[in-house]
């Protein structure tokens, strides 16, 4: 009765729900893209890692049932008993366990596949809900000259069919027809249909597999002569060497396309966040203001900010939120001028600025890997990446991820999402963060200057090693998870090698635009707010008037020294010193916390060369050159820069990827897990490096 | 249509060809993997490449198995006087 109960109360509200349900790879996106346009946002559920992308569905005609009706894109899936995080979520949302049951669903299956499709169709069918089956893909169905009788099949599985093309457009107006048809007569009574498994003893799975193939001989002509030619493209994209060879060319070819696209966004990132930075500069009064003008002043512009920050990153107004922002607020607007400034330019621009550089690399690695993925390539790669992968207990699918992460780990973590299984997928995003990032590239060119200043060959190999450590440390890392914490085997692999398709670019468009603003929507608070903290703790407590001289980089030194940071650093001179670094290197280390290609600039300001100094590459490694402890000896020597190389390699120094875990994991626990095991694993390391060399 | 004695043996051990799935030990949620992309008893199954992992062809499309799996997949040759399983029957249960 609790059924009916809960029928009730969703047919009250006016907001109806359509859901999209299908196997992956079926166009489901396609054509949930077709019908909302670009008008779909990302449904968040707490505690649910699953994006669930939802957007108006719009009806001709005034009907009140058809005034708002969200159409929810599910997570692909083979049958509603669930094998993988996604699975679970589509399979909760079907049944209702998470949010209202949708009001009607849509099966959505390949035309070209009914018996592999027709599986999941006729269990969401038996759930005896308002069905609508959408033939997609119906032009390739076309175009390889499969017949599918839609009236019979209409009959057999007793439901409205409707062949569409997300492409071409072809059945959309009969696909909403169908959807308002069930939307605007929906009684509250289950439609009964009988379970195709009724009366059958055995196997359930073998039933309603002989049912789809009963129903697919009675309806599908034709059509099998691609067959061939699909396999004789697979048979190479799947040998042993040649597939190797392949999935090695085409992904190098997407790292050089990231590598020289990028390029050009980033520069003007940076020049943008730049001229925004001086603009503010420019705008701020160089005098002081009396407080009764200013405070209003500063006090709404922090309002305008928590404001615009809580709209982005979808925080509620809660009493706590509110009371935090107000309390901000209020003390932003009681700080003295120089420090507004300062806070505006090196916090809040310089904060955001360091997430927004990220943005480029992020939407070109997801652009082609969306590409990759809906061509039907990923499938194969993940094939061949499974013999290799198997031996360091990954998956076949970590393999993309992998690879992701030597541009940005955070794509490399959202990508893991392709790993069905929860540990495998755990044990990816734990160990993405070792592997090299570009944002690594800075510190080792600066180390490469230090030990092998004109020496292209040695530093050319100490990159490749340090490459080859982070991969190490990550198979490694992997490898002890495996056996301590995330216990349990690698799922073997079983994977549908679905049919070469055509990627759509528009598609490809729209997933990437998605997967960045849920990047900015996870990382952008936090890093927000973090650098707004790491800025506090290199400013205060400021110099005494009488500390102040001339020169503008003394200055600065002298401040940071002075500040939270430099004390800081000091403090942890016992714990760093077995690694060789002085309490300088530890202000760069705890001011790289957040990202850590800040090291290098970080070193310039507290070695008094001011912050352009790190520009100037040769100037920063002669001044590094010349520094010495107080007995006199050199710091960077080769085995205080080897140890700063490798703690490099192996930290956990990068905020926004650590946003990105938890949001994909589900819990700071990870995040935090994360930031401990990679912390202490690059502490050791740089121990032994150190201690041996020295 | 169907040979009177046929030889089982694990999908890990058989060259390529048709077959017909007798028996699957696997458990949990391997099951359910397997089970619903088609690889349960009784159902007909076309190995496409061996090795590990192999490629095998059920209902319509092509599936990549790992041999761990493929150890549990016992199957038996599929002797049909038609060579094209598209238009026999490959299962020799009755249809009621």
């Amino acid at each position: 009765m609790s059924a009916a109960a809960t029928d009730t109360s969703v047919s009250t509200t006016t907001r109806r729900t359509v859901a999209l349900v299908g196997n992956p790879n079926v166009g489901k996106t396609s054509l949930f893209n077709a019908l909302t346009g670009l008008r779909a946002k990302t449904a968040n559920y707490p505690g649910i890692t699953v994006d669930l992308r939802q957007g108006q569905l719009q009806f001709e005609g005034h009907n009140d049932r058809l005034r708002d009706v969200q159409l929810i894109d599910l997570p692909g899936m083979y049958s509603l008993e669930p094998t993988s995080p996604e699975e679970k979520v589509a399979s909760d949302r079907i049944s209702g366990r998470l949010d209202s049951r949708p009001d009607v669903l849509v099966v959505v299956v390949d035309s070209t596949n009914l018996a592999r499709n027709l599986f999941l169709a006729t269990e969401v069918l038996e759930l005896g809900r308002p069905t609508v089956v959408a033939l997609g893909l119906i032009d390739a169905a076309n175009a390889a000259d499969i017949r599918i009788e839609v009236n019979s099949l209409s009959k057999q599985l007793e439901c409205p069919i409707v062949p569409l093309s997300a492409k071409t457009g072809e059945g959309l107006t009969e696909f909403r027809r169908a959807v308002a048809q069930l939307l605007v007569n929906s009684s509250e009574l289950p439609v009964i249909r009988e379970a195709c498994t009724a009366g059958c003893t055995g196997c359930s799975f073998a039933a309603r597999h002989d049912f789809t193939e009963l129903v697919c001989r009675s309806t599908v002509s034709g059509g099998d002569s691609t067959k061939h030619k699909i396999e004789g493209l697979d048979r190479l994209l799947t040998a042993p060497i040649v597939g190797l060879a392949a999935l090695l060319t085409v992904m190098l070819t997407v790292f050089f396309m990231i590598f020289s696209l990028a390029d050009v966004p980033m520069t003007a990132i940076e020049d943008g966040f730049g001229w925004i930075g001086a603009s503010v500069h420019a705008v701020l009064p160089t005098e002081p203001v009396a407080s009764a003008k200013w405070f209003p002043i500063a006090f709404s512009s922090a309002m305008a900010f928590f404001a615009l920050g809580y709209r982005v990153g979808e925080v509620r107004w809660s009493r706590w939120s509110t009371g935090i922002a107000v309390v901000a607020a209020v003390g932003i607007g009681l700080l003295p001028l120089d420090d507004f400034r300062s806070l505006a330019l090196d916090g809040v621009i310089g904060g955001i600025g360091g997430v927004v550089v990220f943005l480029p690399q992020i939407c070109i690695l997801f652009f082609f890997i969306t590409l990759l993925e809906d061509s039907g390539y990923l499938a194969r790669a993940a094939f061949v990446m499974e013999r290799l992968m198997r031996h360091v207990g990954l998956p076949g699918k970590a393999f993309v991820p992998m690879l992701s992460a030597h541009a940005c780990a955070i794509p490399g973590i959202m990508a893991a999402r392709t790993i069905e299984n929860w540990r495998d997928r755990l044990v990816t995003i734990l160990v993405l963060p070792l592997l090299t990032c570009s944002a690594r590239l800075p510190v080792y060119a600066m180390t490469a200057a230090l030990l092998f200043g004109d020496e292209p060959l040695k530093a050319t190999l100490m990159f490749a090693a340090a490459y080859l450590l982070g991969v190490v440390a990550a198979f490694f890392s992997a490898f002890c998870l495996k056996k301590t914490l995330v216990k349990g085997d690698t799922a073997p692999l079983v994977i549908e090698l679905p049919a070469y398709r055509l990627p759509s670019l528009r598609n490809a468009l729209i997933t990437t635009v998605d997967r960045a603003s849920v990047f900015l929507r996870s990382a952008g608070s936090v890093i927000l707010l973090i650098s707004v903290v790491l800025w506090a703790l290199a400013t205060y407590p400021k110099l005494p008037e009488n500390g102040y001289v001339d020169n503008e980089n003394v200055m600065a030194q002298r401040a940071l020294e002075y500040s939270i940071a430099g004390r800081v650093g000091k403090m942890l001179e016992p714990v760093f010193d077995p690694l060789g670094f002085d309490w300088k290197v530890n202000v760069g280390v705890l001011s790289s916390f957040a990202a850590r290609e800040v090291l290098v600039s970080t070193l310039s300001i507290v070695y008094g060369i001011g912050e352009e100094g790190a520009e100037d590459e040769l100037g920063l490694v002669q001044t590094l050159k010349q520094q010495t402890r107080p007995d006199g000896t050199p710091v960077f020597t080769v085995a205080t820069s080897l140890s700063l190389l490798v703690f490099y390699v192996l930290a956990m120094q990068c905020l926004p990827t650590q946003a990105v875990t938890r949001r994909e994991t589900g819990s700071w626990k990870w995040a935090a897990f994360q930031l401990v095991y990679m912390t202490v694993f690059a502490y050791v390391a740089a121990f032994v490096v150190y201690q041996l060399v020295a | 249509m169907i040979e009177s004695s046929k030889t089982v043996n694990c999908l890990s051990h058989v060259r390529p060809g048709d077959f017909v799935c007798v028996r699957l030990d696997a458990g949990g949620e391997n099951a359910v993997r397997l089970k619903r992309l088609g690889i349960c008893e009784s159902r007909p199954l076309e190995l496409v490449f061996a090795g590990d992992p192999m490629v095998i062809r059920v209902c319509g499309s092509n599936v990549g198995l790992s041999r761990q799996l493929a150890e549990l997949v016992f199957v038996e040759p599929l002797s049909l006087s038609s060579c094209d399983p598209e238009k026999s029957d490959p299962r020799d249960r009755a249809e009621p």
